[in-house]
């Protein structure tokens, strides 16, 4: 009885020393150096450069970077409810629709005061307009990108397509298709960032923030809709049964040399490269996503950048960071080993960029992509957008009645005064 | 409490020309003050984690709270009451109807598999067989691995067509298997089977111990008098377990009337809207579109079904307490 007495005392004795010891420890870690959090978004092959351009950051500065990891897909839910509770990160990755909604809500501090007219002369403008929202500018374009057609060269080398008859409209992606043995020409995602390039393309829209209009459920769009459900069937299209999937099953088919075309961006060719199709990475062919039957072309412009909390506790050391995140150092790393599209002009000098075939190729997408509405809304379009395109596909929903319902959504949630088009 | 004080009239027996309210009540706390000063601190935390944001979730789902008004600690709140608003708006959509639909359907199924399943395996394992150790240990893992883990193997097993599943049934000559997470049918079936797995051990380990409470000797008896297999289970053992079942079937209604990480990891909702439930449904309308008056109205009605079950699980606890007792 008397030990166990005893026993309950050192123990306890031992654990207030340890507490204690940890309380010491890291009140002592804190005074020696400055930390900010930086909420990361990219998938694992640019995280792996994103990790040593922050330790050399660290190395050079003397500032700590904690990297937290959040699902691309889960950025604006999770940053917005931790805004809100006044517990957001330091610096966050924004892709470029959200930062006019984070903006408007008052979550990102404001740096048009950092911003020398040297920078601002040098981000693209197409990249760096999305960061300026109501006459200030909230942050920093890391690297614009947007969709492209990948196709597997030696793939069309044996269904006997020549490098000269790649098509040049949608209608002819189709025919195209068709030229592939059953299943292997091309691998759709069933996702409403998907489905725009041939939304556009036939001449249909999202919204028109000019003429408050709702276009997604107009003729036109409807068409594309239907176009896109027609190779998405189509008997040369493997078949995509895994919507929740389907991404990484899009890249898995053609990376092992199963499909012959895919639709991605810039930031997923690091993954391609590494598949068996592509141990020779001239095998990867990047092809402009093809204009509509009206000569309209719809790859949405995309991208990501980098913003400050508002309730940032260094504002002076995450400004350092996002300056060193989007400098030329970090740019050429990017492009060296995820094929990235620098965001400044001067870094297309750069011999890291100036070399990359694949930053090559996907210049004349980027020249001929389309803007998306800078607006506080417009990243959140795709969560009714999504379900529904997702309906469309799979049979629930005819294109015409599906986009109604986003349409009326939209109206409903988010632009209550716009009219729809039909 | 059965002691009555005889000095002190129980309240609500008293006859008329009692003391006055207030006599009584300064009585009652200076016989009392003790208890409800020891009780204090728990009023206190039940308070705030509890009732305050209660109280707060029911008064936004009668406002029209969104991103752009509520909630930000930045900008001033504009939201304004607007009554039922929201839930006549909810109550008369088709989606609602659907996703209560489907709340129902994987609430009673799950749970209807879990405990046949859980019985099965729980008589299974209530004879002395050799490794009957092992066994019990090797069945509990579902329940033993983190919830998300076997929502995300299972996930990778349904993949189409790089999944296990898929994979298997080529392998046994079925051309094109179902799309198990593509198809809105099958999307339902697979929510549901993971779930199941899932929730199998629980209902076995609860029922394995009621299994071993029943007195060996009634079996015996029956045995006995000439009864086979099936009267002894139907007539003995099943009377038996009644007390643990029904308490493990109405916890379990409420906890897979509730279960959000395996469609929200498995589906995420999916395909379209199609293996949405209740509380997943309230998260996409809090966190997706971010109408909060909207998403706690959602909340609210499924409290309000929670509410209904557990008075129903009151009433039945109650009642087996007096047939315990009497």
């Amino acid at each position: 009885m008397k030990r166990t007495r005893f026993r309950a005392i050192a123990l306890a004795l031992v654990a207030t020393v340890v507490v204690a010891a940890a309380i010491v420890a890291s009140a002592a870690a804190r005074t020696h150096a400055t930390t900010i959090t930086y909420w990361n978004t990219m998938n694992d092959e640019e995280t792996v450069t994103v990790k040593s351009l922050i330790s050399q950051f660290t190395s050079q500065t003397g500032i700590n970077v904690e990297i937290v990891q959040v699902p691309f897909d889960q950025r604006d839910a999770k940053f917005t409810t931790a805004s809100q509770a006044g517990k957001g990160p330091d610096v966050m990755r924004a892709e470029i629709a959200d930062v006019a909604n984070w903006g408007s809500k008052g979550f990102l501090s404001d740096i048009t005061a950092k911003v020398t007219a040297k920078d601002k002369a040098d981000f693209l403008p197409a990249a760096f307009a999305y960061y300026n929202y109501a006459g200030k500018v909230w942050g920093l374009p890391q690297a614009p990108d947007a969709l492209t057609i990948f196709y597997n060269k030696a793939l069309f080398k044996k269904a006997g397509i020549k490098p000269t008859a790649l098509p040049k409209t949608l209608p002819a992606l189709s025919q195209t298709c068709a030229k592939f043995p059953a299943k292997q020409g091309i691998f759709l995602r069933a996702d409403s960032y998907w489905v725009q390039p041939w939304v556009w393309g036939y001449g249909g829209g999202l919204i028109n923030p000019a003429t408050k209009q709702i276009l997604i459920a107009n003729k036109q769009s409807v068409a594309g809709m239907d176009a896109y459900k027609s190779l998405f069937s189509a008997k040369c299209a493997f078949p995509n049964k895994d919507f929740s999937n389907d991404y990484g099953n899009a890249q898995t088919a053609f990376k092992n040399g199963q499909v012959a075309m895919i639709v991605n961006g810039p930031w997923s060719t690091a993954d391609i490269l590494q598949g068996p199709a592509f141990k020779s990475s001239s095998n990867l062919g990047v092809l402009v996503i093809p204009k509509g039957p009206g000569g309209k072309q719809g790859s949405p412009v995309g991208g990501n950048g980098f913003v400050i909390g508002k309730g940032t506790s260094d504002f002076e050391a995450s400004w350092k960071f996002i300056s060193f995140m989007t400098s030329g150092t970090a740019q050429a790393a990017f492009a060296a080993k995820n094929n990235l599209l620098p965001s400044r002009k001067s870094s297309y000098a750069l011999p890291a960029v100036k070399s990359n075939r694949l930053i090559g190729a996907f210049l004349p997408q980027m020249n001929v992509a389309t803007a998306r509405p800078v607006l506080p809304q417009g990243g959140q379009i795709y969560s009714d957008f999504g379900p529904n395109v997702q309906k469309i596909l799979n049979g629930q929903a005819t294109a015409k009645s599906g986009l109604a319902t986003v349409a009326a959504a939209w109206k409903l949630k988010l632009f209550p005064d716009y009219t729809i088009v039909k | 409490m059965t002691t009555t004080d005889k000095t002190l009239p129980a309240p609500g027996l008293r006859g008329r020309g009692g003391p006055s309210l207030g006599e009584r009540l300064r009585r009652s706390f200076g016989r009392w003050w003790f208890a409800y000063a020891m009780l204090l601190p728990v009023f206190v935390v039940m308070g705030l984690l509890v009732f305050y944001p209660l109280g707060r979730g029911i008064y936004y789902s009668f406002t029209n709270a969104d991103q752009y008004n509520a909630l930000n600690p930045l900008q001033p709140s504009t939201y304004k009451w607007i009554g039922i608003d929201n839930y006549t708006r909810i109550l008369k959509s088709q989606e609602f109807r659907d996703v209560l639909g489907f709340t129902a359907i994987w609430t009673f199924v799950n749970v209807f598999f879990h405990f046949t399943l859980g019985l099965a395996l729980a008589l299974a394992l209530n004879r002395t067989l050799k490794f009957r150790g092992t066994y019990r240990m090797l069945l509990l893992v579902p329940w033993a691995v983190p919830s998300f883990i076997s929502a995300f193997a299972w996930r990778f097993m349904f993949n189409n067509p790089y999944g296990f599943l898929d994979q298997f049934l080529i392998k046994l000559g079925w051309e094109t298997p179902p799309a198990f997470l593509g198809d809105p049918t099958w999307a339902k079936f697979a929510v549901i089977t993971t779930n199941v797995w899932l929730g199998v051990p629980f209902m076995m380990v609860a029922l394995l111990g009621g299994l071993q409470a029943i007195d060996s000797d009634l079996l015996d008896a029956a045995a006995v008098d000439g009864a086979n297999a099936w009267q002894r289970f139907w007539s003995v053992t099943l009377p038996g377990l009644r007390p643990v079942a029904a308490t493990v079937i109405l916890l379990g209604l409420i906890w897979t009337f509730n279960m959000f990480n395996v469609i929200y990891l498995v589906t995420g909702g999916g395909p379209g809207t199609s293996t949405q439930i209740l509380a997943t449904y309230a998260y996409q309308n809090a966190f997706d579109f971010k109408l909060y008056g909207v998403a706690t109205a959602y909340g609210v009605i499924i409290l309000s079904i929670l509410l209904v079950f557990s008075q129903f699980y009151r009433y039945t606890v109650k009642r087996m307490g007096e047939e315990t007792w009497s």
